[in-house]
């Protein structure tokens, strides 16, 4: 099973930040039946779009050559729940990255009003540790259906040799 | 401009609320980090990356925990740090007093040895290589 919680990349800068959209549809069975007498998004499912979208962000800046997972939610801070209608704006820039990881700050918009705020590290697994994430032409697929090879030249830079791909949030 | 202890101390105790997710008054010089505040391995990471934005200093893997001699064949024999090991544990970790596990060095306890007090040297060290 695949793990989508973003349904597009709208914006990308390599190393930098990215931005993706989800939008929330009552057609979603998790946001009908999450919460009696009222549909929403569970807010859990909010912050594994925006570790995805950072994610691949973090993955990207290292041109897909670690395995990344999401280690940590070092905080997060919902300003309400998401609706069916709503668009979601996810935006993560990287605020610190290095060998061993990434801290990323991500927001989540609606129509320009704050909707959560979190803050996520991501940690490369070190060689040795666990299997490959993801079959390399999974990786490219997903990364196309997401959008992603519109905004950043994924032909060139992600092929199916690579062995070691990226993030864990996706795959369950 | 360089900064008094107390002012290096309530840095870090912020880092670690931070990082922690603790309440101010659970942090105390002598707390260790991972037996008496609950820090896990990923929380290092954490901490280190706030570090290095608090105090705008740079920590190299491996300065801070020197997992590189912890996981090395030539330094730990039956999961304890032989005697060269500990000598150069002493040479990476200045800041941190190694007596209690110099006494019995088994690789598994190290994880709870670093103390409040002991990132504080840490720190200090940092800003003084760096002034």
């Amino acid at each position: 099973m695949r793990w989508f919680w973003i349904d597009k990349f709208v914006e990308f800068e390599s190393g930098q930040r990215a931005v993706a959209i989800k939008n929330v549809t009552l057609a979603e069975t998790h946001v009908s039946d999450y919460l009696p007498g009222r549909a929403a998004l569970p807010v859990s499912l909010v912050i594994e779009g925006l570790a995805q979208t950072g994610g691949v962000l973090v993955a990207e800046a290292n041109r897909f050559e670690h395995r990344v997972v999401l280690a940590k939610i070092s905080s997060a801070q919902f300003e309400r729940d998401p609706v069916p209608g709503d668009t979601l704006r996810y935006a993560v820039r990287i605020e610190q990255l290095d060998d061993q990881g990434a801290i990323v700050h991500g927001d989540a918009e609606v129509n320009r009003e704050s909707l959560a705020q979190v803050k996520l590290i991501f940690a490369h697994l070190s060689v040795g540790i666990a299997a490959e994430l993801f079959r390399p032409t999974d990786l490219i697929q997903m990364l196309r259906l997401w959008n992603l090879s519109e905004l950043v030249p994924v032909s060139t830079r992600t092929t199916p040799s690579i062995d070691h791909s990226m993030t864990g949030p996706f795959r369950r | 401009m360089s900064q008094s202890k107390e002012q290096i101390y309530n840095k870090l105790r912020v880092v670690l609320v931070d990082a922690l997710g603790l309440d101010e008054d659970e942090v105390n010089p002598d707390a260790t980090l991972v037996g008496d505040l609950g820090a896990e391995s990923i929380d290092f990471l954490d901490i280190v990356y706030n570090l290095e934005k608090t105090f705008d200093v740079q920590i190299p893997r491996g300065e801070l925990i020197p997992d590189d001699i912890l996981t090395n064949a030539e330094f730990v024999q039956d999961g304890r740090v032989t005697e060269t090991g500990v000598v150069k544990l002493k040479q990476r970790m200045p800041f941190a007093d190694l007596s209690k596990f110099e006494s019995n060095p088994i690789v598994q306890d190290f994880g709870n040895l670093l103390t409040v007090n002991d990132m504080c040297r840490f720190v200090e060290g940092k800003l003084k290589k760096a002034a």
